[in-house]
């Protein structure tokens, strides 16, 4: 039995299907638009975005939505890794590595977003340069910091729940591959296998507490302490956040663990109870985050402080509402679907669930649009008020990043075993 | 079984991976990422510099496109009229030099929005005095025209605009807006890497060559007084600079500095010298005999948005007459 499945692991060393190559390719093709669009907004400033000063237009834009969206899905992936583990959810351990890679892969792209949008990417390093006497105040400071301890504490989670599995296929993996096998197995022991077990309960556990001060923390902080921005400044936001985070990371997980079931033939090992399980939870999700939009939009519709209500004025009624009610409308829609297949598991379809799960995922970027964009628009003092309208460079780059992950994931499956093997049975 | 025994083989394997061939791959890949970095510098440096005094015409093109709607630039006539052209050089060329101040001063800047005609000579003297490039809007200053009766406290889209075309006009005040120099700035508590600071005398300062242009300062003001320089900056033919104050380079932020350059020579801040109504008065509040320390212990003042908390340093106070052009009285 576990020779069968230790096989089906091997499997993507070896086979590589024409339908792999297109999709890099096409992906290599995406990556270097980008490129491109980077090298143009290089060379002629951020002039080349849609982005403006305030009082002419939103100074920040689709990377900062897009960096808060990666943000989101990389912390709630790691949780639902974490969770299977602490609470031994034995059931879910397939997709376990899977979340992780989700993850790190995010983390990575979201740091990426960051670069994009800064004016000056070749002074980043000023930000560790300043690090020590920064990171009393400074919120930015603050996210690298997260970013970067999330970043560090995953990927040394994912290293040394994989090590076990390195050791066990090194002699049948391709030759090319044991030099990377081997700088990740320096110093492996067969007896660190207890030890890294609880070594890697505890970091679930960091992590998982982490992520509550994290993505329910700093990030939703960037915007949550901006006493000067109305329509940001709130005490919800950290609650917020971290739902949106979960949400999209289940649907995340649920779009990718299909994409990998189907493409490897992984059928009987991410059986449809996974996805049965993680859509529930992404239905109870969806369902508490409408609630938060609730709260917010009527505090500020019956308390109506004038600059705030401006802003809800216009995503409700003005000119920012087709975008705000199309998320309300698709979040009902999503849950309604996602409910109806908890109560009635006959209804249940694993490729409905992953439309559903990407249209969730689109529907959260729309939501960072409606955090981010807003507020901007409307000054705080009567300025113009601005508009915002991306640009090809910025769509190019955003879709650079999509690509990018997706080729690193890719890679990911053919280098690396994509799923935990059963240690426990061995003597 | 099988295991077991690949393992032990594996454990042999991994002594074989030395410690020169971990330097010699780590050499390899810090090369990349400095080759990598200087190139990402030399793009950069190349975009930095700036197009000085080139046709004007196509330069001009992305500002216009950008904001159609607001025609104030450079369009709109000055109120004063020995003075039509926004870049004409008598707007800078007055150097008055302030009463000494007290050893450890404390600036700030008086507005009297009853006295103010709303002329723009301040937005436009700053312009030329401190190098703002034509690719940068809003000018350093914004001039607000609100209903005279609206309490600065109450200000809002729909009764006050900076778009006005003339001034003044009945039933109008003007109220010139830009960085406040906060003493509790939100600006200088977020800037990651401390290119935006307060300075002892209480100016807040951009360094233009820390910043990495993040725009987080931008966000978090609530008084909007951030710009960013999103293209490399363009200046009009003809335009001379002044050597006093750098041209800042693409990708940073830059913002009124109060002048800082001549209040810490003596001089007033340019807004503060080209007012043609007396409507700014600039000094040290640490003396209390300076006059703006007199102004705002005789007058009620008022500090925009001051329920935030950012303790501003410009007072706003409603205490002049307007006058017209020929210097009488104006309603």
């Amino acid at each position: 039995m576990e020779e069968v499945f230790e096989e089906k692991v091997l499997r993507p060393f070896y086979h590589t299907s024409r339908n792999f190559y297109l999709a890099t390719l096409f992906l290599l093709a995406v990556i270097g638009l980008a490129g491109y669009a980077w090298l143009t907004q290089l060379t002629q400033g951020l002039s080349v975005t849609g982005m403006r000063t305030l009082g002419a237009g939103a100074p920040w834009g689709v990377y900062i939505i897009t960096f808060i969206w990666y943000v989101g899905i990389a912390h709630g992936g790691i949780a639902v890794s974490a969770a299977i583990r602490i609470m031994k959810l034995k059931q879910y351990k397939p997709i376990a590595r899977i979340a992780e890679l989700i993850t790190i892969i995010t983390l990575m792209m979201a740091g990426l977003c960051i670069i994009f949008d800064i004016g000056r990417p070749d002074r980043a390093f000023n930000m560790l340069l300043y690090y020590g006497e920064r990171i009393k105040t400074s919120l930015l400071t603050w996210d690298l910091t997260v970013v970067f301890t999330y970043l560090v504490l995953s990927i040394t989670y994912l290293v040394i729940t994989m090590r076990g599995d390195l050791a066990a296929i090194y002699d049948r993996v391709p030759k090319p591959y044991r030099l990377i096998y081997k700088i990740l197995l320096i110093g492996y022991e067969n007896r660190e296998r207890e030890k890294v077990e609880q070594v890697s309960w505890w970091l679930a556990v960091c992590l998982i507490v982490l992520m509550a001060l994290l993505s329910g923390g700093v990030v939703a902080w960037l915007f949550g302490l901006m006493v000067s921005q109305p329509g940001w400044f709130s005490a919800v936001q950290g609650p917020y956040f971290l739902t949106a985070a979960l949400a999209s990371a289940i649907a995340a997980v649920i779009v990718v663990a299909a994409i990998i079931r189907r493409t490897l033939g992984w059928h009987e090992e991410i059986n449809l109870d996974i996805f049965k399980g993680l859509s529930k939870m992404l239905a109870v999700l969806i369902l508490i985050y409408l609630w938060f939009i609730l709260h917010e939009q009527l505090t500020i519709q019956y308390a109506g402080p004038i600059p705030e209500r401006e802003i809800s004025n216009a995503m409700l009624f003005g000119r920012i509402a087709p975008i705000f009610w199309t998320v309300i409308g698709g979040l009902i829609a999503t849950h309604i679907y996602l409910a109806a297949q908890a109560i009635r598991p006959s209804l249940f379809s694993l490729k409905r669930t992953v439309i559903t799960s990407i249209v969730v995922l689109a529907l959260f970027w729309l939501k960072r649009y409606l955090i981010v964009v807003p507020t901007l628009l409307y000054t705080r003092l009567p300025f113009t008020e601005g508009s915002y309208t991306p640009t090809w460079v910025e769509w190019s780059i955003v879709a650079g990043t999509l690509a990018i992950s997706a080729l690193m994931y890719m890679i990911f499956t053919k280098i690396f075993p994509l799923m935990e093997l059963e240690h426990g049975e061995e003597t | 079984m099988r295991g077991a025994k690949t393992k032990k083989k594996d454990e042999a394997n991994m002594t074989r991976f030395s410690r020169r061939k971990f330097i010699r791959i780590a050499l390899g890949l810090l090369s990349l990422a400095i080759f990598f970095g200087d190139f990402i510098r030399q793009v950069t440096a190349q975009a930095e510099k700036p197009d000085v005094q080139q046709k004007t015409k196509p330069q001009l093109q992305p500002l216009t496109e950008q904001k159609q709607k607001t025609k104030i630039d450079s369009s709109t006539p000055l109120i004063i009229k020995d003075i039509e052209d926004p870049y004409d050089p008598r707007l800078v060329e007055q150097n008055t030099r302030m009463p000494e101040p007290s050893p450890n001063p404390k600036w700030a800047l008086v507005i009297d929005v009853g006295a103010c005609i709303g002329c723009r000579r301040c937005m436009y003297a700053c312009r030329l005095e401190n190098n703002i490039p034509e690719t940068i809007y809003p000018l350093w200053i914004q001039v607000f025209e609100a209903d005279a009766e609206t309490p600065l406290s109450e200000l809002s889209r729909e009764n006050c605009t900076p778009e006005y075309t003339s001034s003044p006009k009945p039933g109008k005040r003007y109220i010139p807006v830009q960085c406040m120099h906060c003493d509790n700035a939100p600006c200088v508590k977020v800037c990651p890497t401390g290119a935006r600071y307060k300075s002892e005398d209480g100016i807040v300062d951009t360094n233009y060559y820390r910043c990495i242009g993040c725009r987080y300062c931008m966000v978090s003001c609530p008084y909007s007084a951030n710009r960013f320089n999103w293209y490399k900056p363009v200046f009009r033919e003809g335009r001379e600079l002044n050597p006093e104050v750098p041209v800042r380079p693409v990708g940073v932020i830059e913002k009124c500095t109060f002048c800082s350059h001549r209040v810490r020579k003596g001089y007033y801040p340019r807004c503060v010298e080209v007012c043609p109504v007396k409507a700014r008065r600039f000094g040290d509040l640490n003396d209390p005999e300076s006059e703006v320390s007199k102004i705002l212990e005789e007058v009620p003042s008022i500090q925009l948005l001051q329920e935030l908390g950012t303790q501003p340093r410009i007072y706003y106070i409603t205490r002049g007459v307007k006058w017209n052009e020929e210097g009488e009285k104006w309603k």
